[in-house]
């Protein structure tokens, strides 16, 4: 059984908003910050009162920490639920509400795009848009069927 | 060949600009089931412009135990809306 925690510690990607997010959202204090012999830079914060601290740490030279793309790809790799971004512990579906927008979608698609998705999107077996579209059009006024 | 049909140029099929909506919301709530994607196509959307998906939910109900998620969704270009739609999202409840 666990008696106490000490330390805990989570590497970031943006350390000045991590620790205004701690200090002014969730009221920690500050207690001491400096800069490892590797590079890291470390930040302890701890809850008044209490023993435990956090420590936040961002070091780049050791790859990029998690961010909402990497996250999301393992999300969606093992199938966990979302979480409320209120953070009050509901389920996603319950913090859904009518009006919620959903995440833009911005891209520009290329000719090469639009040539390799008519020539591959097609069922196996099935003639292509463009063959399908010639024969439609050759079949007009025809008594034929095109498939 | 779209080009003789009167077209300006190389155009986009539609069921790919439907890919792309179908994308969006399979992006936002890859644990979602998307149960239906019906849509108006009301300008062509070509390449080589930048194209914006956007949307938002417009009703939550519950059907056989599940929470149903009624959404519009727009795609547009050059400032136009050229296809707009309804998608109906599927969540399990746990």
């Amino acid at each position: 059984m666990v008696k106490k925690l000490l330390h805990t510690r989570y590497r970031v990607h943006d350390l000045e908003k991590t620790i205004s997010f701690y200090k002014d959202v969730l009221g920690l204090q500050e207690v001491r910050r400096h800069t490892s012999g590797r590079g890291s830079q470390l930040v302890f914060l701890k809850a008044p009162g209490s023993d435990e601290e956090i420590e936040i740490c961002k070091f780049d030279g050791s790859g990029p920490s998690d961010d909402d793309e990497s996250a999301r790809r393992r999300r969606r790799a093992h199938r966990q639920p979302l979480h409320d971004p209120s953070g009050e512990g509901r389920e996603v579906s319950d913090a859904i509400e009518i009006g919620h927008e959903i995440p833009r979608l911005e891209i520009t698609l290329s000719g090469d795009d639009v040539r390799r998705y008519a020539t591959t999107a097609n069922m196996p077996g099935r003639a292509s848009t463009a063959t399908r579209w010639r024969a439609r059009k050759a079949c007009r006024g025809k008594s034929c069927r095109a498939t | 060949m779209a080009r003789k049909e009167g077209l300006p140029g190389q155009i986009l099929p539609g069921n790919m600009s439907m890919a792309l909506l179908a994308r969006m919301v399979s992006d936002w709530l890859p644990e979602a089931r998307l149960a239906k994607l019906g849509v108006t196509f009301r300008g062509i959307v070509v390449p080589a412009k930048p194209i914006v998906c956007s949307g938002f939910v417009t009703e939550r109900r519950d059907h056989d135990g599940k929470l149903e998620l009624e959404c519009d969704v727009i795609l547009e270009q050059s400032g136009e809306r050229r296809i707009t739609g309804v998608a109906v999202l599927e969540l399990p409840r746990s």
